[in-house]
């Protein structure tokens, strides 16, 4: 490495970012601005929506056989009526507190009206009342008060009338939530006042609020409450604004160069790659750091301004070991994202590539780095081996006062290692020919049609999965076994198959494999081979779900949405068993593998689509084992040369995981030792049909 | 006129030499491109040696790999005694590469890009400054020389890019279809600057699908047709050979040559 080289080529790029407008703007200005102005004009609008809100009269309506009892039950959770002299003094500071103090502005009033529902529903009313039928019970003595009927004797059994009240409001409308809201304390507080005085009357010994009283002691300081409030974005926070500046630096720096054609120029210079790279990851890194310290002062100012203003018992000292701690955790971070940035920078040949390729990896950094919101995940545990991810929950942990070093150190040597390996292969970038220039002769931009479907497929499958992710998260009638299967498998897999095929006139037949496998014993090691996997990669589902753990109940849920236990076995066989293998097999073993085999080695493959085939089950506590099971299909196919065999072994691997969820096989007790026999006979299966599949080179198949 | 690589009666140590050079492509499912086959020459000291061919003919392809842009698949190729492959960054350091492909940051002045080029290609730091301020006087860039290079001219950016070419003045200049998208004033002023050169005793490779341009600057000249070297020679040679005048007809004799008669 020369440092005289590095240091010109750097100076170089600091200068270029500096007179570049759109560093300036996008990276500086406009966070500088927007961020000011946003949380101010956020925060006004809502002090001032409520105050509206708290000032405002809302208008309900009765109705019902028993809306003069209602009457007055509303009117004794009124502010104005009078606390009852039985009533503790903590519960009428309660009832006050939680009404007339809290929105003293707030006016509930009664209106009529003939047909209240139809009010509502034209925004005349904010709310109305149902005082239906009343609950009816027994009480030996009560007080003689509105709404209670004395038939017999005093000592006798009473029959308690008490109105059932509806409140009928609009959720969509906030006006009519609030005043629902309001009504439905002010009921509470009637409520309490009368069963405080019913106690009292009754003799009960003590006031409720000291009957069995649970005191919470929170024994955390004000800082470390604070530490944790801060620390559980800060992560976040620094990797969006290195996000944001370093972004558009990344896109400059390399894919930019290409477009401009000055990265050929620099190419044959005497500079190395190795201090080309280095000195644009140093911009990166330095624009990045630049933006994040530019931020945090920008934030620190308007937090002194009282702009943002800061929860009431805020309190946050600052330790310069702490300081230290955190700059040393935030180094690897920024590491880490501006390689990741150079990398794509220098994968993409132009700004528009850059901005394809930049999406995906903000929706995976953001997630990591997000990591630290969720509460009891701590720093020891697998996600200390998940860069950006283990930094975020370090610096969490940093800001909390607990400080882990052995984890620390960890955290920081996976990241830095990482950043260092990214960094690597964005060099590599460079000595990737076809990314640097553009070649003469380019018979996919000549002939079109198949010749382009290669560098199409993954943008196309790139396509599908954003549908479907949009789909799922979007459309609630999709949690539904027929409307989900209909849309993944039928419009999606073998519809965009479909539609692929039509689009670059490809032949099906060469496409889809579609041929017998090259011996019948293949058909005995599938059969075999199927479930014997289905219980081997239970093993990685174990392990999967230790790394991320779902709740049973929600589990249960989904499968309980998913398989209907009132559907028949047979269609759910057929539905969830033959037709993703018909499906999945065309659009993943046919088309995607088709679309990739001249651009990558088998292994390569295997392990593309494999993991394509597991992102689109979105399922992360099933990612392992569904990639798993989707490299060996791969292999299976390419050694074959044949869909056919994959159809089966993945029809046949779901029916078994149907069949034992139906008949409560115990498949997920079972030891690691079963996993393992499951291996060992799925392996021999394979190792027999890559033994009877040789092609034709290979000297002659088993007979 | 000779179809191998050229005698070296004349010169003791070609300043570049080019044996079996090869390029082939694989790639995304357009199966193997041929871009370069087997092609051989050596370029001498002081002369313009000239690379004629159509568009994808693999000029630039062989350029490139002469420039270590590109990495050969076959073949060898020497700059000074430095193979490609081994030594790339001594081979980058004897020679300059201009094409109508390598542009010029635009947001640097022209003093700071010929400071930058000077600098990452090696001239000592006391010698930056002077070197720098002898090429706006040579190349008559002083005018301009700190306006930023968005603001200027085609013309004006061909003499800057000229310039940081030459800026740690390399002993071998390869011109890879300088003129592309120049008027002609400017072609010609370009021209004129390239034949400078070479009376410097520069050694230069230039490629072109120009006839005019070749036959106007090339000491000697090879047609290259779809990767491969048809013939290389002084344009007399070449006239010899395929009995043509003009190099127009030249180059169509040897591209598509007539069928032989009975």
């Amino acid at each position: 490495m020369s440092w005289r080289l590095l240091r010109t080529l750097y100076v170089c790029e600091l200068r270029l970012l500096l007179r570049d407008r759109r560093t300036l703007v996008f990276g500086l200005l406009l966070p500088t601005l927007v961020l000011p102005i946003f949380f101010f004009l956020s925060s006004r609008t809502q002090e001032k929506q409520v105050e509206r809100l708290q000032q405002a009269t809302y208008e309900y309506a009765i109705r019902g056989p028993l809306a003069k009892e209602a009457r007055r039950w509303i009117e004794l959770g009124s502010p104005a009526h009078s606390i009852p002299s039985a009533t503790p003094p903590e519960l009428a500071l309660e009832t006050e507190a939680s009404s007339g103090a809290a929105a003293p502005g707030l006016t509930l009033q009664e209106v009529e009206s003939t047909d209240p529902a139809a009010a509502l529903d034209a925004g005349e009313l904010h709310f109305y009342l149902e005082a239906r039928e009343p609950f009816r019970g027994a009480v030996s003595e009560s007080p003689a008060r509105a709404g209670w009927r004395r038939p017999g004797a005093p000592g006798e059994a009473l029959e308690v009338l008490v109105p059932r009240l509806r409140i009928v409001f609009r959720a969509s409308s906030l006006p009519s939530s609030t005043a629902a809201g309001a009504m439905g304390r002010r009921l509470e507080i009637a409520r309490a006042k009368l069963r405080q005085e019913l106690l009292d009357t009754r003799g009960f010994p003590v006031p409720l609020e000291q009957f069995l009283p649970v005191e919470a002691v929170d024994v955390a300081t004000a800082e470390r409450r604070s530490g944790a409030a801060l620390g559980r974005f800060a992560g976040l926070f620094l990797l969006l604004m290195m996000l944001s500046g370093g972004s558009v630096v990344a896109a400059d720096t390399l894919a930019g160069e290409k477009e401009r054609g000055t990265l050929e120029t620099l190419l044959t210079t005497a500079a190395g790659r190795r201090e080309i790279v280095a000195a644009k990851q140093l911009g990166i890194l330095t624009v990045g750091l630049a933006i994040c310290a530019w931020q945090l002062a920008n934030l620190l100012v308007w937090v002194g301004l009282d702009v943002f203003p800061l929860p009431p018992e805020w309190s946050f000292s600052i330790d310069p070991a702490v300081v230290a701690l955190v700059l040393l955790l935030v180094l690897p971070m920024a590491a880490v994202v501006s390689s990741l940035l150079l990398l794509v920078s220098g994968r993409a040949r132009s700004y528009r590539e850059f901005q394809v390729y930049f999406f995906p990896l903000f929706l995976v950094l953001v997630p990591l780095a997000g990591i630290a919101t969720l509460p009891d995940l701590g720093l020891r545990s697998a996600v200390v081996l998940v860069p950006v991810a283990n930094l975020s929950l370090a610096l969490r942990e940093v800001f909390v006062g607990e400080i882990d070093l052995p984890m620390l150190a960890v955290a920081w040597l996976v990241s830095a290692t990482t950043a260092l390996g990214l960094a690597r292969w964005a060099w590599q970038a460079l000595d990737t020919e076809g990314l640097v220039t553009r070649n003469d002769l380019d018979r996919g931009d000549l002939e079109g049609g198949s010749m382009l479907f290669a560098r199409h497929v993954l943008w196309w499958f790139g396509g599908f999965w954003a549908i479907l992710v949009v789909a799922v998260a979007s459309v609630p009638w999709l949690m539904n076994l027929h409307a989900q299967l209909t849309f993944n498998l039928v419009i999606l897999f073998l519809g965009g198959s479909l539609l692929l095929i039509w689009r670059y006139r490809l032949d099906p037949r060469e496409v889809l494999s579609l041929r017998s496998p090259p011996h019948p014993t293949v058909w005995p090691a599938v059969v075999l081979g199927a479930p014997a996997l289905l219980v081997g990669t239970l093993a990685l589902a174990r392990i999967s779900e230790w790394l991320f753990p779902v709740p049973a109940a929600l589990r249960e849920g989904l499968t309980q949405m998913l398989l209907p236990p009132e559907t028949p076995f047979v269609e759910i066989l057929l539905l969830v068993a033959v037709l993703p293998g018909i499906c999945e097999e065309i659009a993943f073993r046919g088309v995607l593998l088709h679309g990739l085999r001249d651009r990558l080695r088998p292994w390569q493959l295997c392990l593309v689509v494999g993991l394509i085939f597991a992102a689109f089950h979105l399922e992360l506590s099933r990612f392992l084992p569904t990639a798993f099971v989707g490299a060996v299909l791969t292999a299976v196919t390419l050694r074959t040369r044949s869909i056919y065999p994959a159809m089966v072994w993945h029809m046949l691997s779901n029916a078994s995981a149907l069949t034992a969820e139906r008949y409560d096989l115990p498949l997920d007790e079972l030891s690691f030792p079963a996993y393992g026999a499951g291996l060992l006979v799925a392996g021999l299966a394979l190792v027999w049909i890559w033994r009877v599949a040789k092609p034709a080179g290979e000297g002659a198949a088993v007979e | 006129m000779s179809t191998t690589p050229s005698d070296r009666s004349d010169c003791a140590e070609p300043p570049v030499r080019v044996s079996g050079l090869s390029k082939l492509f694989v790639d995304e499912g357009r199966g193997e491109v041929r871009a370069v086959d087997d092609v051989s020459f050596e370029c001498r000291v002081g002369e313009i040696f000239g690379l004629l061919g159509a568009n994808g003919a693999g000029k630039t392809t062989t350029l490139r790999m002469l420039s270590t842009v590109l990495a050969p698949t076959g073949g060898k190729a020497l700059v000074r005694g430095f193979e490609v492959r081994q030594n790339p960054e001594a081979v980058r350091r004897n020679l300059g590469f201009f094409s109508a492909s390598t542009a010029l940051y635009p947001r640097l002045t022209a003093r700071e890009t010929l400071t930058f080029f000077a600098r990452i290609n090696g001239v000592e730091e006391p010698r930056v400054e002077s070197r720098v301020e002898e090429l706006i006087r040579r190349f008559g860039i002083g005018e301009y020389a700190d306006a930023r290079v968005e603001k200027l001219s085609s013309g004006m950016k061909q003499k800057v890019s000229l310039a940081r070419t030459v800026a740690h003045d390399p002993p071998i200049l390869i011109f890879d279809e300088p003129t592309v998208g120049l008027d002609v004033l400017a072609a010609l002023d370009l021209q004129g600057l390239i034949a400078e050169l070479r009376d410097e005793g520069k050694t230069i490779l230039f490629s072109t699908h120009i006839m005019s341009e070749a036959e106007r600057l090339c000491d000697r000249i090879a047609i290259i047709h779809r990767g491969r070297i048809l013939a290389c020679g002084k344009l007399e040679e070449l006239r010899t050979a395929t009995g043509e005048h003009y190099l127009e007809d030249i180059f169509v004799a040897l591209v598509q040559p007539r069928p032989a008669s009975p």
